[in-house]
């Protein structure tokens, strides 16, 4: 019995392949991206508050911000990409968090030779001192946009450029709105954060 | 001279490793986010992949997640090599 040879690949075929091969690819990452999106929208959240707290009450901003860490680092395990129920497992994931984990002792090393325990301790540094709380929340700040620009090389641009945005505003409003940077901080930094993941969340499903 | 892969060229399966090659390497992808981002039946999935598998393109792994039961796939190093090749047939016909 004779078997039938498959008919040849046309030139529009193939070109039709690889337009549907760029399509999908792009249509994944962005669907793997969208699962990341309410991680955002938490950070978002706790700049917003946090930074508003410091502007507005910040007698009490020391242990509102302290809350705030404990239930985004907890969110963070929960549901980031390196959490069990992720819908994507990769090596590379176990090594961010530990990045992460790394990044944050690297920082709470350095605040603490700037800035001695005791003086966050007693009474709320940024009270004490406006010009040491504009710095601290610079230097937080920056360094968390810093691990954003590495993660973006690494897995997807859009928060590379989330990580070099909020750096620009963050060093903007530092230089030209001390009297109203934690405010500053709020709306472009947590804007910025929560607003991406509400659009990567609605669009990118 | 790279040649087409007919596993590979069948617009579903075309999908499927397309969708797992947008992965980072050595990652694997839940089944079911893979069906809804493809917009493909659970069935249709499953069919695909078994065909993917037997060739030894893709691997399957079944595993349990707080008592559900949960697949994960990736693409192996010869699924990636076969696909770069497809990729480079197709590019070859366009003229690109």
């Amino acid at each position: 019995m004779e078997t039938k040879e498959p008919a040849p690949i046309t030139q529009d075929e193939a070109r039709a392949s690889l337009n549907e091969i760029n399509r999908t690819i792009g249509q994944m990452r962005k669907a793997v991206a969208a699962k990341g999106a309410p991680l955002l929208i938490i950070w978002g959240i706790i700049w917003i508050i946090g930074f508003g707290c410091l502007q507005f009450f910040p007698g009490v901003s020391g242990p509102v911000w302290m809350v705030l860490d404990i239930v985004g680092v907890a969110a963070s395990f929960l549901i980031g990409p390196w959490s069990r129920n992720s819908p994507v497992k990769s090596p590379l994931h176990g090594r961010m968090g530990l990045s992460w984990l790394i990044l944050f002792a690297y920082g709470v090393i350095w605040l603490e030779l700037l800035v001695p325990w005791g003086v966050l301790h007693h009474g709320g540094w940024a009270a004490h001192s406006l010009l040491m709380g504009r710095k601290f929340a610079a230097f937080s700040a920056t360094l968390c946009m810093f691990a954003y620009v590495i993660m973006g090389l690494w897995l997807d641009r859009y928060i590379m450029w989330l990580g070099v945005f909020v750096t620009i505003a963050t060093l903007l409003g530092y230089l030209f709105l001390p009297n109203y940077f934690f405010l500053w901080l709020a709306i472009t930094g947590g804007g910025a954060l929560a607003g991406t993941g509400l659009f990567v969340r609605k669009f990118w499903r | 001279m790279p040649e087409i892969d007919r596993i590979i060229h069948a617009p579903a399966r075309l999908r499927i490793m397309s969708a797992l090659m947008a992965l980072p390497p050595r990652s694997q992808l839940d089944f079911r986010t893979l069906g809804k981002s493809l917009d493909l039946t659970d069935g249709n999935l499953g069919a695909h992949l078994q065909t993917l598998e037997e060739a030894g393109y893709v691997k399957v792994e079944k595993s349990f997640q707080n008592r559900k039961p949960r697949t994960d796939l990736s693409i192996t190093a010869k699924g990636r090599a076969r696909f770069e090749e497809h990729v480079e047939a197709l590019r070859k016909i366009c003229g690109v």
